[in-house]
């Protein structure tokens, strides 16, 4: 009986997933790659009955998504991307792609989806839209912690804000932001709450060890040293000013 | 040299070209280079008037904005095919000066293959990387400065600079170089050399170095070159500087001389000056003299010790200067390969030994590659294996310059 239970309580998202989406945005979220050079993919399934209301003509919705000051997208890689459908996104700010996490602050992305341009799934009518966005980790600073081996920096990515332009009657929440990605005119779009089961994506990338400096700051001056000083032999000691005796 | 291998090395360069063109467009990874992205975003905002140093990272003189504006009008290949014609015009200019140095034409057609048909050179360049048109600025001076054309060979090389400030590496060596006497200057020519007879040459080394000391004052040819390459210099960036201001100054110069980037790269000195940058206040002052330190004096001794010999002066003072630098990165290597084939035949050397060289310094590399993808790519922790492989290329880069160093005898050329 227990695990009849703990069966139905496992099971209990899924099923409520199927009996909600009929009425309500499922928003999936994934992190896919390892290292440095991440793609952040965010499912939107838009199901059929909300169609109608939020995906008329003229209907875009806007994604909007927070990166952490140790992570950053970037701007011309992402316009790079619109060949293959990626959708249109403004940032907040100027991102310098070349710098520190400490260095850096966090930055924003707004992506426009038109939905005219996606097709409804054949059998459901659903829509689902997938935005792989691109992102890279920043250097860290080194770990100071003694204890850790392979030290490594967690970055976690918060869940995106959905918004629609067709407002809803019964919606209060409004964000200033764009119209769309070409315009310099604000509009008010109106936010869609969503389900997400996704667990909230983490990243974690390998950062230098505070503890190797003494090693690292003592070897790499005596090497260059050593090096330095067989060259500085080499170079006085060589003969290319010489000429030959036999000539 | 036969026009066919001109022909076929330009064949092979459009090959790569219009591969890349169908790579990029079904592919997400990109065959053309991201500088060419970068180059074009500012052609682009220089067609709308404004300034090039809009795009971020776009660290170039504004001529080279300038230049690839058709890109924007006709088509985003004109920047390649300029890049690509200069790098066969790179290999042209290594046979002629190779020919006027009185090499035999065979070792002239030889070296000159060597860079047109270098795979890593020919791909390049039809990636859209700019460096083909520095490496011609930078042999057009040797060149010129090798005919006595010294006005001419000033022009050539403040473009250079201007392009890419590492030519200034170059700067001690022709200024020593302009101090010998003219009968001298020539015969560092081969054909000289052996027309002329090799008495009074057995000077030692150390009052060779005394005599540089006394002849290091200013004479006609210095004066020449130096305020024809400052009147170049001074006009292109007093003209850029009213244009685009102070980001111009610092972008295209400054940029490049406190670049300070703590991301994994080649250099001996990559994880050493990571741990010891704080945020705050950055690299502490005594370590950044340190790490200076051995690069510029090595500098100061290959000028003074080889500058009799441009070719491998340049050659050599632009591979340590990359071997020692705080950041290096493959794009560095660039800079000294246009001037390899200068040097080459004048190495006593078997085919076998040269080879041998090439592959040591392609295994220093792949040792680096190889812990830097796991990290990279897989997130694993190897900043230690890293910091191990990039001394190791630092050794093996040593080890080059050591025996090019000692081989190199340029008396004793087989006709």
């Amino acid at each position: 009986m227990e695990q009849i239970i703990t069966a139905f309580l496992l099971l209990l998202p899924v099923i409520a997933s199927g009996a909600l989406s009929k009425n309500h945005f499922v928003v999936e979220r994934k992190l896919s790659g390892n290292g440095f050079h991440r793609n952040l993919e965010t499912v939107i399934h838009l199901p059929n009955k909300l169609r109608a209301q939020l995906a008329g003509p003229g209907c875009n919705l806007l994604v909007y998504q927070t990166l952490p000051s140790g992570v950053y997208a970037d701007p011309f890689q992402i316009r790079s991307l619109r060949q293959f459908g990626f959708p249109e996104v403004i940032f907040d700010s100027v991102v310098d792609i070349e710098a520190a996490e400490y260095a850096s602050k966090a930055h924003e992305l707004f992506m426009f989806i038109e939905l005219s341009a996606y097709k409804p799934d054949k059998i459901t009518g659903h829509l689902n839209i997938e935005i792989f966005l691109p992102i890279h980790a920043r250097y860290h600073a080194p770990s100071s912690r003694e204890a850790d081996v392979e030290p490594r920096a967690r970055i976690s990515m918060l869940h995106p804000g959905l918004y629609s332009n067709c407002s809803q009657p019964d919606v209060n929440n409004f964000l200033r932001a764009p119209c769309s990605s070409n315009s310099h005119v604000y509009c008010n779009w109106a936010q869609v709450s969503y389900i997400c089961y996704s667990p909230q994506v983490e990243m974690s990338i390998p950062v230098g060890e505070e503890r190797h400096k003494p090693l690292v700051v003592t070897v790499s001056l005596f090497v260059t040293a050593v090096i330095f000083a067989l060259l500085c032999k080499t170079i006085y000691t060589s003969q290319i000013d010489v000429p030959d005796k036999e000539s | 040299m036969d026009n066919k291998w001109y022909t076929l090395s330009a064949f092979v360069r459009v090959g790569f070209l219009l591969y890349g063109i169908w790579q990029d467009a079904t592919m997400r990874v990109k065959f053309t280079d991201v500088d060419y992205y970068v180059f074009t975003d500012a052609a682009q905002f220089v067609t709308e008037g404004q300034s090039p140093f809009l795009r971020s990272t776009y660290r170039y003189t504004p001529l080279l904005a300038w230049i690839l504006t058709p890109n924007i009008w006709v088509s985003n290949v004109f920047g390649k095919l300029v890049f690509i014609a200069f790098d066969l015009l790179v290999g042209h200019l290594l046979y002629q000066i190779l020919h006027n140095l009185g090499h035999s034409k065979s070792t002239c057609q030889y070296s000159a293959l060597m860079w047109l048909f270098n795979p890593l050179c020919a791909t390049v360049s039809s990636r859209g990387n700019a460096e083909s048109v520095i490496a011609w600025l930078v042999l057009m001076a040797l060149s010129l400065l090798l005919q006595g054309r010294i006005a001419a060979s000033a022009v050539f090389y403040a473009l250079s600079v201007h392009f890419k400030i590492y030519p200034v590496t170059f700067a001690l060596p022709i200024y020593l170089y302009l101090g010998m006497p003219s009968e001298e200057m020539s015969r560092s020519s081969h054909k000289a050399r052996d027309a002329g007879s090799q008495h009074n040459e057995k000077i030692s080394s150390r009052s060779n170095i005394l005599q540089v000391l006394l002849s290091l004052g200013p004479n006609k040819k210095r004066v020449v070159f130096i305020s024809t390459a400052a009147a170049v210099l001074g006009f292109l960036t007093a003209i850029f500087y009213w244009m685009y201001g102070w980001q111009f100054l610092f972008e295209t110069y400054l940029y490049h001389v406190v670049r300070g980037d703590i991301r994994h790269n080649f250099s001996p000195y990559f994880y050493l000056l990571y741990l010891t940058s704080s945020p705050e206040s950055g690299v502490p002052l005594c370590l950044r003299l340190l790490v200076f330190l051995p690069q510029a004096f090595l500098l100061l001794a290959l000028s003074f010790k080889l500058y009799r010999h441009p070719g491998l002066c340049w050659f050599l003072s632009v591979f340590v200067f990359v071997a020692f630098n705080k950041v290096c990165t493959s794009q560095y290597f660039l800079w000294y390969l246009s001037l390899v084939p200068l040097v080459i035949p004048d190495l006593n050397m078997k085919l076998s030994g040269m080879i041998q060289l090439v592959l040591l310094w392609l295994a220093g590399q792949a040792a680096w590659l190889f812990p830097a993808y796991l990290l990279e790519f897989q997130g694993q922790n190897t900043f230690l294996l890293l910091w191990l492989a990039s001394l190791l290329f630092l050794a093996a880069n040593t080890f080059i310059v050591h025996r090019i160093i000692t081989r190199y005898h340029p008396v004793k050329q087989k006709r």
